[in-house]
């Protein structure tokens, strides 16, 4: 069905909604794994991961603070770039209920467009809303167009709402609980540093790399191959031990720390496909996990990532025991 | 003459051709590394010995009744229909996950009876327990410690016993897994026994034919 020499692409996230729903991540679709040429597959990652990243933070920013947690004061700090001043984030809020209390992604579509670094991302969600002292649900489709530059930061171009169906059922209780603040800046921040690991150095921004880059410690287990260190220089070594490739997230599971206010720990599963340094084709499983804490000031300090390399999922017999 | 040597020249052609579309097996990430271990003769080696060969490699032990026989007969199977100059270029490896049990004159008698090139690897539980953690097998104990009486277990060969000693042993379950090493060390396939032995046999004379 898909073909990366034709100029337009589209990968379907059919099981977005289950997906959303069960803490997974937007699926690394099958033609993405079976796609050969390495440097069309690192472009997609890119792309996909720093768009996701993007779209994250922006529902994020439109849950009202109502929610936030003692010490998760100022999610909404979003720093989307907006391509055009006569389109600003405050206009385009504008176009949502003022008091959301949730956000469920229930399907995505993400498009290459015909020119170069441009991609539209359709996007069904449902929100729940406070008005009247009770919660009413609305159910948006909505096009964003995305715009990611050399630096491969993407900024929004266009955000276009097709759809806006109000449901008729209002509840006295939140249905949407699981789907607030932590929840997007938990993708914001996998998303984010997936695509800066592929090479979209602009997207350390998001997650405030300069402040913990050459701080936080970085394990990472391959095999035999080991790496125990600062994480400036184990990230640099482990790419160059992998070779090049893209990395798609698969799951994404944030818990607190106990004990420890505003620390979180990431729990990624990441499928990596690449080709090594002497150019044979590669394949990994990733679970990393990402200890951070989130500063009074809303940004991000991570202090450290254990990764390690599992067996990757290739037949349905592997895992037999006999 | 001229219509046998086009013939050939044709049968050539389509082997070209076909080996140009065969795909090739991807690297598995972190899967393996570099381990010690006790061989059959008794020798502390190191896999990296293995080096420039293309290692078939899986896990059991001695009195596994079930899967263990199973596999390495197709195994034997597989080696059989190398050419002897394959052959040579490949070795098959069976790692124990009882090395209690399974000392490396035990293990060399065992394999013996599926084909006497193929090498067992024991050592301390230590060493088994690395060599099952690099390449993510499993296994676990379903009987207590030394409980089930080897003479109950539907084996291959006995273990010699002082006499009047019963012998005892530890039943398991393990990964069915067959892994495929390159000659550089890398994991490059998992299989098992349901996959066809052409199938199997193809990937291991695709890896013998890689530049080292």
């Amino acid at each position: 069905m898909y073909s990366y020499k034709a100029k337009k692409f589209s990968v379907t996230f059919a099981v977005l909604y289950c997906i959303a729903i069960s803490g997974e991540a937007f699926a690394s679709p099958k033609s993405y794994l079976e796609r050969s040429n390495i440097n069309e597959r690192i472009e997609y990652a890119i792309s996909l991961n720093s768009i996701a990243s993007t779209l994250m933070n922006w529902y994020g920013s439109l849950l009202t603070t109502n929610n936030l947690q003692a010490g998760n004061r100022n999610f909404n700090n979003t720093n989307i770039r907006f391509s055009s001043k006569n389109h600003s984030r405050e206009e385009h809020r504008s176009t949502y209920p003022e008091q959301i209390t949730g956000i469920q992604i229930t399907n995505a579509d993400l498009k290459k467009q015909d020119l170069p670094g441009q991609y539209q991302f359709e996007v069904e969600v449902l929100i729940t809303f406070m008005q009247s002292k009770k919660y009413q649900t609305k159910v948006i489709n909505e096009v964003f167009l995305f715009q990611i530059s050399d630096s491969s930061r993407p900024e929004i171009r266009k955000i276009t709402r097709l759809s806006s169906k109000p449901e008729n059922d209002t509840t006295d209780s939140n249905p949407a609980s699981a789907f607030q603040h932590e929840y997007y800046k938990s993708r914001e921040i996998a998303y984010a540093w997936l695509a800066y690991m592929d090479g979209a150095n602009s997207m350390g921004s998001q997650i405030n790399i300069d402040h913990w880059l050459d701080s936080a410690n970085y394990s990472v287990k391959i095999g035999s191959f080991e790496l125990d260190e600062r994480l400036v220089y184990s990230l640099q070594k482990r790419n160059q031990h992998l070779g090049k490739g893209g990395h798609l997230l698969r799951s994404v599971t944030a818990n607190k720390i106990e004990g420890k206010p505003n620390h979180f720990e990431l729990d990624l599963i990441i499928d990596w496909k690449g080709t090594t340094s002497d150019g044979k084709p590669s394949l990994a499983k990733i679970n990393q996990l990402i200890q951070y804490k989130l500063q009074d000031d809303g940004s991000l300090m991570v202090l450290a990532i254990n990764e390690k390399h599992l067996l990757p999922d290739m037949e349905p017999w592997q895992k037999l025991l006999c | 003459m001229l219509k046998k040597m086009q013939i050939l020249s044709l049968a050539s052609l389509l082997a070209v051709v076909t080996m140009t579309h065969a795909e090739e097996l991807p690297i598995l990430s972190g899967v393996g590394g570099n381990f010690t271990a006790i061989d059959t003769d008794g020798q502390e080696i190191e896999f990296t010995s293995f080096k420039d060969k293309v290692v078939l490699l899986s896990f059991g032990y001695t009195n596994c009744a079930d899967i263990c026989p199973f596999t390495l007969g197709y195994l034997k199977m597989i080696y059989s229909k190398l050419s002897p100059e394959e052959q040579q270029h490949v070795r098959v490896l069976f790692s124990t996950v009882d090395p209690e049990y399974d000392t490396p004159e035990h293990l060399k008698a065992f394999l013996a009876y599926f084909n006497k090139d193929f090498i067992g690897l024991t050592g301390s539980q230590e060493q088994v327990d690395k060599i099952a953690s690099l390449f993510h097998a499993e296994y676990q104990a379903i009987s207590a410690p030394k409980s089930v009486e080897t003479k109950h277990v539907r084996r291959i060969n006995e273990k010699e016993v002082e006499s009047g000693k019963s012998d005892k042993t530890t039943l398991f379950n393990h990964s069915i897994m067959i892994y495929l090493i390159d000659q550089q060390g890398r994991t490059r396939s998992v299989d098992y026994t349901g996959t066809p032995g052409d199938e199997l046999i193809s990937k291991i004379r695709q890896l013998i034919n890689e530049q080292a």
